[in-house]
């Protein structure tokens, strides 16, 4: 039997770089196939090919054994191929079932909405692939990880059977992770064929029936999860070795940097996020806070950050009580804060990379003299920051905005850690991104580290946690269930702490 | 830090490559051979197996005593970094690479590949036919970069016409893409290829120079190397190569690293001191005609003497200089869509004209040519007037100048540029109000209060404009200009204040403000009211001093109003140019502008700017206030009103919230309104909304510039950058 989906020679040619380079690639029916490779190999671009978002320089598609022209989205969701892109494209204020209608509205009696029919089918679509979506619930209430469903409703409403999902799992908890997982697992079973784009090898590992990776725009090989391992995935997809894991010498503590005591902070809604914790930050060490997302972690780094109020408690930085300082007062007291949502938090996007380089000491000499910018100063040593952390961009100038996640990321790391500071703050450093970046970024971090740096890591990514770290604070609904050394904390056991099961019970458990 | 005498050995890195690779790591050991020779001294030579060893390697060169190590290629250059500050007795050399830490005991070799690249170019563009010539470049790296933008613009100086394919193959060691590279280029029709890409570039050279194509190779003479002293098929389509002298350099720094010592930093290499330079041509020495050299020759004379420029930054990045490269590099689809707006809004304005006038249906009713006729008639009329109303009637303005020069009569020109210079009066207000409200924009706040901050300005300069007396004007008259800006200030400030502290929206706060400021100023002028005229029946304020008076250009003839507020609003262009763009006010006004929360995260008072710009912008649109006032009504109506505030924000939208553009678009308005009144008179008798529509109209294209777009088959512009720089994620 032909398969479902057959790409042949498929390349795709933008000013200066081929993106795609003569790719072809087989999906069978029912299959989970991972398309992995790095920011840039060429996996979104050859989805978007298949979209019909762009054509083909060169190269055929065949769907079903049938040669396809794919001009349009529209081409492509006739032929049953459907897309699930990273950001979604969902009408908030709409419930689900007028979200899944737009643009194929069931209609009765020539103008009227026929909301019923949709209803019933999106019940019968959730029930029958295990999706467990309330058709009349409004999307701004949804958690993201329901949100992705939606989309996924919206595919399968227009009856695709080829569903390729763009980084489907960048947004997600673990949990939520697991939960998609066994809805492909699902529709996979019952015969629909599923493209997951990805980075991420243990995700690859556990999901794929066969895994494509992408280097520099061409097809590296093909493989499956029993024949390959996430070392070699890696080699494969970076061209090189990869450290998988940080090698890092054991901390040498030093003094005290970051001291809180009994800190209590609200949360937006006025409910107590952080709910009385005590912790201490020694300058050479990282302490890691793991816990699943919305655990009052974003609170926590707020208010060490003087971004929200504390509504309780004090917080030390080098001894001085800065509990109610400005933001600014706590950078100038040498902390450096990445946080966590880079394009809202972390960057002016529209601003040229050299501006943002600057964002927080552009008034300080020598990037100005009595409140005027030296411009100059300001491109040269942008320069040589974009040089030093290898961040890839045209050019100073260009506007952050047209980086990818990566560089981005590059450009805050660049920004914060040149200078003086005795504290580092961040907030999932390597959210969505690569590998190469991310090794290199916990390189820095570790590096910093050694540098005498004091440094808190707040990360959902209890791997990420579990490799910086030298100490680990677990938290749990706003407090810290318990801080261990690193060398000898479990998986199992932070998990157990993480899931709100108490430091007695968890050694009780494993003991 | 000389190094002593008794140095007995010196070590070399490769960059993993051999050092019979007839590339870098053979030229950097013959360089260094041969100053060792010279002395005497033992050279000891690594070839690391992975980039992971060039620190181990290093070490164990360190503990065999080589006091003096040269490494090869930037890859290198960090584990020497590392290295280097823990050996301080020892000294580095690194071939390529440009040191980022200023260190004592570590040199990078630096060349400016940019030159030869534009030797090359130069030669490439007197050399093609069919015009259309290719480069191959490895890595995105600075070193390739400048090769690269040498090339270009080296083509570019003798060959204007001629275009350059550049393709990056993103490897120096893939054949395969190096082939495939070359192949693509000649499917596209060069017949010159030039590459810098290492082996994967000499493969594409080979594979080209068989074909009968022109190849330049780079970093060593490649009829040399890669084609075998010529014994390989194509050599005879070798050009020349851009040649990286690195063994030269190497002894070079060996050298002064033996007799006077190198106290790091990096050493530059450029043609003037023969660090690199063209090949020779070979086999290629029939095909290029003399005066071919000899401009060659002269373009190389005139780069070594500093006479002209490669035009490429240390990153290799393009440098353009002078106003005929700024104007090359100018967006020109940014002018062009305001440009079409206005015409269009014209077109369509003209149909509006044509529809109004009876005499043009009537026409029509004697036949379609008739009609036409008539339209013709009355749309040039009306739209001659337009111009004549704006700048001026040009036959009268040259008479009047002919007067001028025969009398020394200036009456007549004066009578002749009377529109020109109403309209230049009636765009100072627009001026003031229109930055006022891009101001706002560029800190993210939406100023609707312009108007009344006029108001309020108008009554604050009229009151210390009349209460005042016996001032000297210098000090009358910035008084009065100060007290109008600041009660714009204040006024704007209620609504800063709002916003920054409860985060009351200023859209709302700023329209009530305005119907409050028309109602105070009806109570203070009203008959009796309090700033009201002693005894007349007219709700208006006292006439001001003299000594408050904006001076006129021309006192003598009053019906020419314009004044010197034309040359405060210009000033006042310049200086919020200056703080937008120059100052760290402006900065973190347009943070918080662009994204409030990352300005916040930043350290930035996101309240305290809002307050600020707010108040700024209000002390602007308060200027234009006191410009009617001062500089041409003199006393204030309670029927100030203007529309200047609302107009302001068209003007902001016009001018995209840029100080230049705001003033463009503040004197089209003015134009337009001066123009309108000579059109609504005989013999037009056009009536004055049809300019309110085209303006409208203008807005409208501006505000949506996709009907632009689509009427004129406009693209969107496309960032010819985004495939390479984006990858992948964060967008779909």
């Amino acid at each position: 039997m032909a398969p479902v989906l057959e790409l042949r020679g498929i390349t795709k040619r933008f000013p200066g770089v081929l993106a795609n380079d003569h790719i072809s690639l087989t999906v069978e029916e029912g299959e989970i196939h991972a398309l992995l490779g790095e920011n840039g190999a060429g996996k979104t671009t050859l989805m978007n090919i298949l979209y019909g978002l762009y054509r083909p320089d060169e190269g055929e598609i065949y769907v079903r054994g049938r040669r396809a022209e794919i001009r349009q989205p529209n081409d492509a969701i006739n032929l049953g191929i459907g897309m699930v892109h990273q950001h979604f494209m969902l009408v908030p204020v709409f419930t689900v079932a007028e979200n899944v209608m737009l643009g194929v509205e069931s209609i009765r009696a020539g103008i009227f909405l026929d909301r019923e029919d949709a209803v019933r089918r999106i019940r019968q679509i959730s029930e029958q692939y295990g999706l467990g979506v309330d058709p009349h619930a409004y999307i701004k209430t949804l958690p993201v990880g329901i949100q992705q469903r939606v989309e996924i409703i919206k595919l399968l409403y227009r009856q695709a059977d080829i569903l390729i999902l763009d980084e489907p799992t960048a947004v997600l908890t673990p949990q939520e992770v697991e939960e998609l997982f066994k809805i492909l697992r699902s529709l996979a079973s019952q015969g629909k064929s599923i493209i997951f784009i990805t980075h991420k090898l243990k995700e690859v590992m556990a999901i794929a029936d066969r895994i494509t990776v992408l280097r520099n725009g061409r097809v590296v090989g093909t493989t499956t999860p029993a024949k390959t391992s996430e070392e070699q995935l890696a080699a494969m997809m970076v061209g090189r070795e990869v450290l998988l894991r940080v090698e890092k010498r054991p901390a040498q503590p030093g003094e005290p940097v970051l001291r809180v005591e009994n800190l209590q902070v609200f949360d937006d809604r006025g409910n107590l996020a952080v709910r009385g914790v005590s912790f201490e930050v020694r300058a050479g060490e990282v302490l890691g806070v793991a816990g699943v997302q919305g655990n009052g972690q974003t609170e926590l780094v707020q208010a060490l950050t003087g971004l929200r109020p504390a509504a309780g408690g004090r917080i030390f930085i080098l001894d001085k009580d800065m509990t109610t300082a400005s933001p600014r007062a706590i950078l100038e007291r040498g902390v450096a804060h990445v946080p966590e949502d880079r394009q809202k938090d972390g960057l002016v996007l529209s601003f040229p990379v050299a501006d943002n380089l600057v964002l927080n000491t552009y008034y300080l000499p020598p990037f100005a003299q009595r409140g005027v910018m030296d411009r100059e100063v300001i491109l040269a040593t942008a320069e040589r920051r974009v040089r030093e952390f290898d961040v890839r961009t045209p050019s100073v100038l260009t506007p952050v905005s047209s980086l990818s996640g990566g560089n981005q990321q590059k450009v805050i790391v660049a920004r914060e850690f040149s200078r003086p500071i005795r504290l580092l703050i961040a907030s999932q450093p390597t959210r969505g991104l690569d590998v190469g970046s991310i090794e290199y970024i916990h390189r820095r971090i570790v590096e910093k580290r050694d540098e005498g740096c004091a440094v808190l890591l707040v990360s959902p990514e209890l791997d990420e946690v579990m490799n910086l770290s030298d100490r680990i604070a677990v938290m749990y609904e706003g407090q810290i269930q318990a801080i261990l050394p690193a060398e000898t904390a479990t998986k199992e056991e932070i998990g157990l702490l993480m899931a709100g099961v108490r430091k007695e019970e968890v050694r009780a458990t494993a003991g | 830090m000389p190094l002593p005498a008794d140095i007995l050995r010196m070590g070399l890195i490769t960059d993993g490559g051999r050092i019979d690779d007839g590339g870098f790591n053979q030229q950097a050991y013959e360089g260094l051979l041969r100053a060792a020779q010279e002395h005497g001294i033992e050279v000891v030579v690594r070839q690391p197996a992975s980039p992971t060893a060039y620190e181990t390697e290093l070490r164990q060169l360190l503990d065999e005593d080589c006091r003096l190590i040269v490494t090869v290629g930037s890859v290198t250059g960090p584990a020497v970094e590392r290295i280097a500050v823990r050996y301080p007795q020892a000294h580095f050399i690194v071939v390529d690479y440009e040191p980022l830490v200023e260190s004592k005991n570590m040199t990078g070799l630096v060349f400016a590949e940019d030159q030869a690249g534009f030797l090359a170019g130069a030669l490439a563009g007197l050399i093609t036919s069919r015009g259309t010539v290719g480069f191959i470049g490895g890595k995105d790296l600075p070193p390739i970069r400048r090769f690269h933008h040498g090339f270009a613009n080296g083509l570019a100086l003798t060959n204007r016409q001629a275009k350059l394919i550049p393709v990056y193959t993103n490897s120096f060691t893939d054949a395969d893409a190096g082939v495939r590279a070359a192949q693509k280029l000649i499917e596209e029709g060069v017949d010159i290829i030039f590459a810098a890409a290492g082996a994967c570039g000499s493969a594409g050279l080979l594979a080209a120079a068989s074909q009968g194509i022109w190849v330049i190779g780079a970093d060593q003479d490649q009829w040399l190397t890669t084609f075998q002293n010529g014994r390989q098929s194509g050599a005879d389509h070798v050009l020349t190569s851009a040649v990286k002298r690195v063994d030269e350099a190497v002894y070079q720094a060996v050298q002064k690293a033996l007799h006077s010592g190198l106290r790091g930093g990096v050493m530059r290499f450029d043609l003037a001191n023969a660090g690199i330079g063209l090949a020779p041509f070979h086999d290629a020495d029939v095909a290029v005609p003399s005066e071919v050299r000899g401009k060659i020759l002269e373009i190389s004379e005139s780069l070594k003497s500093g006479r002209i420029r490669t035009g490429v930054g240390p990153q290799g990045e393009e440098i353009r200089r002078g106003i005929f490269a700024r104007l090359t590099t100018w967006n020109w689809q940014a002018a062009l869509i305001p440009f079409l707006a206005i015409v269009s809004a014209l077109i369509i304005g003209a149909i509006f004209i044509m529809a109004f006038d009876p005499k043009v249906w009537a026409a029509f009713g004697n036949g379609f040519s008739a009609g036409m006729q008539a339209a013709w008639r009355t749309i040039s009329r009306a739209y001659i007037s337009l111009f004549e109303g704006a700048f001026g009637n040009p036959g009268r303005i040259i008479e009047g100048f002919r007067v001028l020069f025969q009398t020394g009569e200036a009456d007549e020109l004066l009578a002749g540029i009377r529109p020109l210079t109403e309209s230049l009066r009636i765009a100072t207000p627009y001026i003031f109000a229109g930055l006022a409200v891009a101001l706002g924009f560029r800190c993210g706040l939406f100023n609707i209060g312009a108007e009344g901050q006029y108001f309020i300005g108008g009554l604050a300069s009229v009151f210390v404009g009349y209460s005042i007396k016996g001032l000297p004007w210098f000090i009358h008259l910035p008084l009065a200009l100060a007290a109008g800006m600041a009660g714009g200030a204040l006024w704007a400030s209620i609504a800063g204040f709002l916003k920054a502290r409860t985060g009351a929206h200023e859209v709302i706060n700023t329209i009530m403000l305005n119907y409050i400021s028309f109602r105070l100023a009806d109570y203070l002028l009203q008959v009796g009211g309090p700033m009201s005229r002693r005894g007349d029946f007219r709700p208006i304020s006292p006439e001001i001093q003299p000594s408050a008076y904006l001076p006129q250009f021309f006192p003598h003839d009053p019906s020419i109003r314009l004044n010197t507020g034309l040359l405060l609003a210009l000033l006042a262009v310049f200086l919020v140019y200056f703080l937008l763009f120059k100052t760290t006010i402006g900065f973190e006004i347009r943070a918080v502008g662009a994204n409030p929360r990352a300005a916040r995260t930043a350290g930035i008072s996101v309240a305290r700017n809002i307050m600020l710009a707010m108040a700024l912008s209000g002390g602007l649109a308060g200027l234009a206030g006191a410009h009617d006032i001062l500089g041409v009504l003199h006393f204030m109506p309670n029927a100030f009103f203007s529309g200047y505030g609302f107009d302001a924000i068209a003007l902001a939208l016009l001018g995209k919230s840029h100080p230049v553009g705001v003033l463009l678009a503040a004197l089209l308005f003015g134009f337009l309104r001066a123009g309108a009144q000579r059109m609504q008179a005989p013999p037009a008798l056009v009536p004055i909304d049809i300019i309110s529509i085209v303006q409208a109209l203008i807005i409208i294209f501006i505000a949506a510039p996709e009907i632009i777009r689509l009427v004129y088959r406009i693209r969107a512009p496309k960032e010819a950058g985004e495939a390479v720089f984006t990858r992948g994620w964060g967008r779909i």
